[in-house]
C-alpha cells in the first residue's frame, strides 16, 4: 500500500469532515478510558458478571468505532490526495 | 431484596417482571447511591457517543457534498492572457472517486458503530437505573406502609404487638380479600363488563395467603390431627380434613397403586435437556404438551459424569392436569400433597409414580438428583426429597409455582422456589416460603394478559420469566443455588425418559372372580290347606 503524497489545498467540507472522525475518534477512546474506570462495583455475582460483560461489549463496540474512525480519517487522507493530484494534472 | 430485569426465555409479553429474592447464604449488599454514580457515568458515554455518531454523520454529509469541481478552485494554475483564470474542470477518474466511495462509507461505518454503542450503553445504564429504583422503591414502600399502618392502627385504636403491628381482627383476611378486589370486580360485572376471574384474582394477591391461613384455621378443626382440640389448625389440618372426604371417589374407583410404565418419546418431539434451572422447568414444561404426549407423563434425564463418577439425575414433575383421564395428577393427590402428616404425603399417587420411575430408570442410592417440579409437581418433588433420605440422594429441589411453604426440606438439600404474585396456587400454602441459607424463593409479579390465555400467570412459562430476571439482576443466594444446580447437572446428559403413570381401575363386580353360589335345593309342594301351630305340651 502506498503512502499518499502530503496534500496542500482541500475544499473546507474536507477540513471540517476529517476534524469531526478525528473527534469521534477521541471521543470513543474517552469512553473506553472512562468504562474502564466502572467495572469497581461490587454487587451479587452473576448480575455482576452481566454487568461487566455488557461493559465489554459496549468497550468492543466502542474501539470498533475508534478504529474505523481512524481507518476513515486515512481514507479521507487518501482521497484528498488523489483529488488534489487529478486537480493539478488537469491545471496544466 | 428487591430487584428488576429484563423478560427471560419464553418470557410472556415485553414486560420485565419485578423480582424479590428472599434467603440464601446471605443478603446482597448493594450500595445504590454508588450504582448511580455509575449510571450518570454510563448515560454521559452514551450522550458522547451518540455525538460522536453524529459527527461522523454529519463528515458523511460534508465529504458528499464535495466534487471535482471544488478542488479545481483551489489548484493553482499559470495565469495565460486570454484564457479562463481557473484550471480546466475534468470529472475525477475512476481511482479518486472510488477513493471517497470508502471514504464515504467509512463515515458511515463510524456513525454506526458510535450509535450501537452508545444504544447499548444506554441499556446498560437503563438496566442499573431499574434495579437501582426498585432497591430504593422496596425499602420506602416497607416504611411508609409500616408508618402507614401504625398510624391508622393508632387512631383506630387497634391493639399493636410488641413490633408495632396491629394485631389482626378475626375476620380481616376476608374483609382484606373483598375490599381488595371483590368488590371491584362484583361492581364491574354488574355494570355490563363481566366477570374478570383474572382481575379478581390478580387484585387480591396480597391477601391469598392470609385468607387461605384464616380458612384453614376453621376447615381445620375437621381433622383429627394430634395434641388436642386446642390446638391451632394449619393448611395441612385442612387439606387433611379434606383429603378424608375423598370428593374425586379415587378411594372407591381406582385401586391403591397407581401404574408407571415406560413409554418412548414420539417421533418429531425433541425434549429440552435440563442442564441448568431454567432449561430444567423447560423440560417440565414440555410435559403439558398433550397433543404430543399422552399427558400425565414424567420425565427422568441421567447425566453422565465420566468413567470415574456416579452418574446424577434430574427428574421433571409437572403439575395438577385435571380433565387428564386417570391421572396421577389429581386433586385427590394434591389434597394429599398438603396434608400436615408427611405419611399421607408420601401416600399421595403422584409420589409413588415419581419413585416408581425414578426405580425404573435405575437412580441409584448414591448418585446426586435434581428433583424439578411445577405447581404439584413442586410439592411431590418436595415430599419425594423429604422420603427418601437414605434411599436416594436428592440434592436439590426446583420448584415453580407451588405451595411449598409447609414442606420442610431434610438437611443437605436445597431448594430453589420461584412463584409469580396473583397466581393463587403457590399462595394456598398460606404462608411464606421458610427463608434460610438452604431455601431461596424467587417471587415476581409479571403481566399475566401478556401470557395469552392464562387466567392467572401460573405456567411454566411465567416462573421462567421470572427467574431470569431475578438472575439477570443477580442476587448472591440466588446465584449459589442455580450454580449448585448446574454443576449437578453438569456432564454428558442421556436421552430423557419419559414415564406414563395412571390410576388403575377397581375391576367391576362382573369382572371379579366369584366364588361359586351354592346349589339351590328343589323346592317340595306345600301340604294341602293352611299351616296350623300348635302348641306343646
Amino acid at each position: 500500500m502506498s503512502i499518499p503524497p502530503p496534500c496542500t489545498a482541500e475544499p473546507v467540507d474536507v477540513v471540517l469532515a476529517r476534524r469531526g472522525l478525528r473527534g469521534a475518534v477521541e471521543t470513543a477512546e474517552t469512553v473506553v478510558r472512562d468504562l474502564a474506570r466502572s467495572v469497581d462495583l461490587d454487587w451479587a455475582g452473576r448480575a455482576h458478571a452481566s454487568y461487566l460483560a455488557a461493559l465489554d461489549a459496549v468497550r468492543a463496540s466502542c474501539a470498533a468505532a475508534s478504529g474505523r474512525a481512524q481507518e476513515a480519517v486515512g481514507l479521507l487522507d487518501t482521497f484528498s490526495c488523489a483529488a488534489e493530484a487529478h486537480a493539478r494534472e488537469a491545471a496544466r | 431484596m428487591s430487584a428488576r430485569g429484563p423478560g427471560g426465555p419464553g418470557a410472556p409479553g415485553d414486560a420485565a417482571p419485578v423480582v424479590v429474592v428472599r434467603g440464601g447464604t446471605e443478603p446482597s449488599a448493594v450500595d445504590t447511591a454508588r450504582m448511580r454514580e455509575r449510571v450518570g457515568v454510563l448515560r454521559a458515554a452514551a450522550d458522547a457517543l451518540d455525538a460522536a455518531a453524529d459527527a461522523g454523520g454529519l463528515a458523511r454529509v460534508r465529504l458528499a457534498a464535495v466534487d471535482a469541481a471544488d478542488y479545481r478552485a483551489l489548484a493553482p494554475v499559470p495565469r495565460v492572457e486570454g484564457l479562463s483564470e481557473l484550471a480546466p474542470w475534468t470529472p475525477w477518474p475512476p481511482h479518486v472517486a472510488h477513493a471517497r466511495q470508502r471514504a464515504l462509507d467509512a463515515a458511515d461505518d463510524v456513525a454506526a458503530h458510535a450509535r450501537a454503542a452508545a444504544h447499548d450503553l444506554r441499556s446498560v445504564g437503563d438496566r442499573m437505573d431499574q434495579a437501582v429504583r426498585v432497591y430504593d422503591d422496596a425499602e420506602l414502600a416497607a416504611q411508609g406502609a409500616v408508618r402507614e399502618i401504625r398510624s391508622v392502627a393508632r387512631a383506630l385504636g387497634l391493639p399493636l404487638t410488641p413490633s408495632g403491628v396491629p394485631r389482626p381482627l378475626p375476620l380481616a383476611p376476608v374483609l382484606d380479600v373483598v375490599a381488595g378486589g371483590v368488590l371491584a370486580t362484583l361492581v364491574a360485572a354488574l355494570r355490563g363488563e363481566g366477570l374478570d376471574v383474572r382481575r379478581l384474582v390478580s387484585s387480591t394477591a396480597a391477601d391469598h395467603a392470609p385468607l387461605v391461613s384464616w380458612l384453614s384455621r376453621w376447615m381445620g378443626l375437621a381433622s383429627p390431627g394430634s395434641g388436642g382440640p386446642w390446638r391451632a389448625r394449619g393448611v395441612g389440618d385442612a387439606a387433611s380434613a379434606l383429603s378424608r372426604l375423598d370428593l374425586e371417589g379415587r378411594a372407591a374407583r381406582y385401586l391403591p397403586d397407581p401404574v408407571t410404565r415406560r413409554i418412548t418419546t414420539p417421533d418429531g418431539v425433541a425434549l429440552p435437556v435440563a442442564a441448568d434451572a431454567d432449561s430444567a422447568l423447560a423440560l417440565v414444561d414440555a410435559l403439558y404438551d398433550t397433543e404430543r404426549l399422552p399427558g400425565s407423563v414424567i420425565a427422568v434425564q441421567r447425566v453422565d459424569k465420566g468413567p470415574d463418577a456416579p452418574p446424577a439425575w434430574v427428574v421433571a414433575i409437572p403439575g395438577t392436569q385435571l380433565g387428564q383421564d386417570r391421572t396421577v395428577f389429581s386433586m385427590t393427590s394434591n389434597l394429599a400433597l398438603m396434608d400436615a402428616d408427611p405419611e399421607r404425603r408420601a401416600g399421595a399417587d403422584s409420589v409413588k409414580a415419581v419413585l416408581a420411575a425414578m426405580q425404573d430408570a435405575g437412580v441409584g442410592p448414591g448418585e446426586d438428583v435434581v428433583l424439578v417440579g411445577h405447581s404439584q409437581g413442586g410439592m411431590v418433588a418436595a415430599t419425594v426429597a423429604a422420603s427418601t433420605v437414605g434411599t436416594y440422594a436428592v440434592r436439590h429441589v426446583v420448584t415453580a409455582g407451588a405451595p411449598v411453604a409447609g414442606h420442610a426440606l431434610p438437611p443437605g438439600v436445597a431448594g430453589t422456589h420461584v412463584e409469580t404474585q396473583g397466581e393463587a396456587i403457590s399462595d394456598l400454602d398460606g404462608a411464606e416460603n421458610p427463608a434460610t441459607p438452604a431455601r431461596v424463593t424467587v417471587t415476581g409479579t409479571v403481566d399475566a394478559s401478556a401470557g395469552g390465555t392464562s387466567l392467572v400467570p401460573h405456567g411454566v412459562a411465567h416462573h421462567r420469566a421470572v427467574l431470569a430476571a431475578a438472575a439477570d439482576v443477580g442476587d448472591r443466594g440466588l446465584d449459589e443455588h442455580l450454580a449448585d444446580v448446574e454443576t449437578l447437572l453438569a456432564g454428558t446428559p442421556d436421552d430423557v425418559r419419559l414415564y406414563e403413570a395412571r390410576l388403575v381401575p377397581r375391576p367391576e363386580p362382573d369382572d371379579r372372580c366369584l366364588a361359586p353360589a351354592p346349589a339351590r335345593l328343589p323346592t317340595l309342594p306345600a301340604p294341602p290347606g293352611s299351616p296350623t301351630w300348635s302348641a306343646g305340651p
